[in-house]
């Protein structure tokens, strides 16, 4: 049960690769992607995780956890079913950190300065769709071409070559609830 | 024009400032409270609050800011850059910085309204030496936020100084790679006003 029936069908993921493919850059984001019940579950859980600060003045100020039932997810049959059929990547290996925004959290551009070209994903726990910052901006040294606000229970992919970059906004004193991703990247083998 | 511009208490006071300056943490910055002539500074408010106003959103920043005040038609504003430009002004400004200093550059005003804020950076750009911010903000308290901070490089979680804007403070500081500072969130409704810049070198 775990995820949405939606996205156990390979026809589905096969009609949602076309639009992936249509977009520039190449993204995607699916909605209802988790059955409520497992949703609600996973998201109480990560509300009641211990968090570490992570903070650079220059690049970062966010705080990170682990839990046990993302790695399983991730490695899992479901999620290697939608990279398989939704990005077509059969081989790859995964980058990926649970993340809490809230008042005062930020990312800065020089940290997401890559070299590799890659395939970003966020899986969002956030427990509202009220934009205070705290949204994802891809963009290039020309322009911009994604912004990905809050918005739970979804799963976004954008592809990335080196001269795309992002960063998350600065979260405002205006929020009340933290906004919870996971996010990570597919690296091809 | 030195003496129309900047209160009497600071008139001849080069070595004493300088000395504060240079002694100064986490790296070389003065706070200099009601230094210009508040009746001016005042007229410079109000002119200032009706200049067109754009906002810059990016990671690092979000207010709203003038273009360059040199091109503005207004004629207070006008009064000030040339004061603020002045070979007399820039001369005082060398002899308690220490630095040999060129023309000013990129003087805006900038406009912070609640949920605005600029994080951690150093100005660091070529030929900038001194970095200046003119309060002109009304009714500021810690709970308003909006504060300028300064930060040790080496400690960056905390602040080594907090100022809270006050109209009529001075601030300047010393461009360096050491100088981190960021403009806390404004957390209210007032208005965060300032006129900022940096005198470049030769």
């Amino acid at each position: 049960m775990v995820i949405n029936q939606l996205y156990k069908d390979i026809e589905v993921l096969t009609q949602a690769k076309e639009k992936y493919k249509q977009e520039t850059p190449n993204n995607i984001r699916l909605q209802a992607v988790f059955q409520p019940a497992v949703f609600a579950l996973l998201q109480k859980k990560l509300l009641q995780q211990k968090y570490t600060t992570k903070f650079h003045p220059y690049k970062y100020h966010y705080s990170t956890t682990k839990m046990p039932e993302i790695k399983q997810f991730l490695y899992g049959t479901y999620f290697k079913t939608i990279v398989a059929n939704l990005l077509g990547i059969k081989k790859y290996s995964l980058n990926y950190e649970i993340q809490r925004f809230e008042a005062g959290s930020f990312t800065l551009l020089h940290d997401t300065e890559k070299e590799q070209t890659a395939t970003d994903f966020i899986i969002d726990f956030s427990t509202t769709e009220t934009s205070n910052g705290g949204y994802t901006k891809y963009l290039t040294e020309r322009e911009e071409l994604l912004q990905l606000n809050p918005c739970p229970n979804s799963l976004s992919f954008v592809e990335r070559n080196k001269t795309v970059m992002y960063y998350v906004k600065y979260v405002t004193h205006a929020t009340t609830r933290p906004l919870i991703f996971v996010r990570g990247e597919i690296l091809l083998c | 024009m030195l003496r129309e511009w900047i209160s009497p208490q600071y008139f001849n006071k080069q070595n004493n400032l300088k000395k504060k300056f240079k002694a100064s943490k986490p790296y070389q910055h003065l706070i200099l409270k009601d230094f210009f002539n508040p009746t001016k500074l005042e007229t410079l408010r109000k002119k200032l609050l009706t200049e067109p106003f754009e906002r810059i959103d990016k990671d690092l920043f979000s207010f709203q800011n003038t273009k360059d005040l040199a091109a503005s038609n207004n004629p207070a504003i006008q009064e000030f850059y040339k004061f603020f430009s002045s070979n007399e002004f820039r001369q005082l400004m060398q002899q308690i910085t220490g630095e040999k200093l060129g023309s000013i550059s990129d003087m805006h005003g900038h406009l912070f309204k609640q949920g605005d804020y600029l994080l951690f950076h150093d100005d660091q750009v070529e030929k900038r030496k001194i970095a200046y911010v003119i309060n002109l903000s009304k009714a500021f308290t810690k709970k308003d936020g909006g504060r300028f901070m300064m930060y040790d490089v080496k400690r960056p979680q905390k602040p080594a100084i907090t100022i809270v804007p006050q109209f009529n403070t001075f601030v300047c500081f010393k461009v360096s790679a050491h100088s981190l500072h960021a403009v806390e969130e404004v957390l209210s409704n007032k208005k965060r006003l300032t006129i900022g810049g940096w005198f470049y070198g030769n």
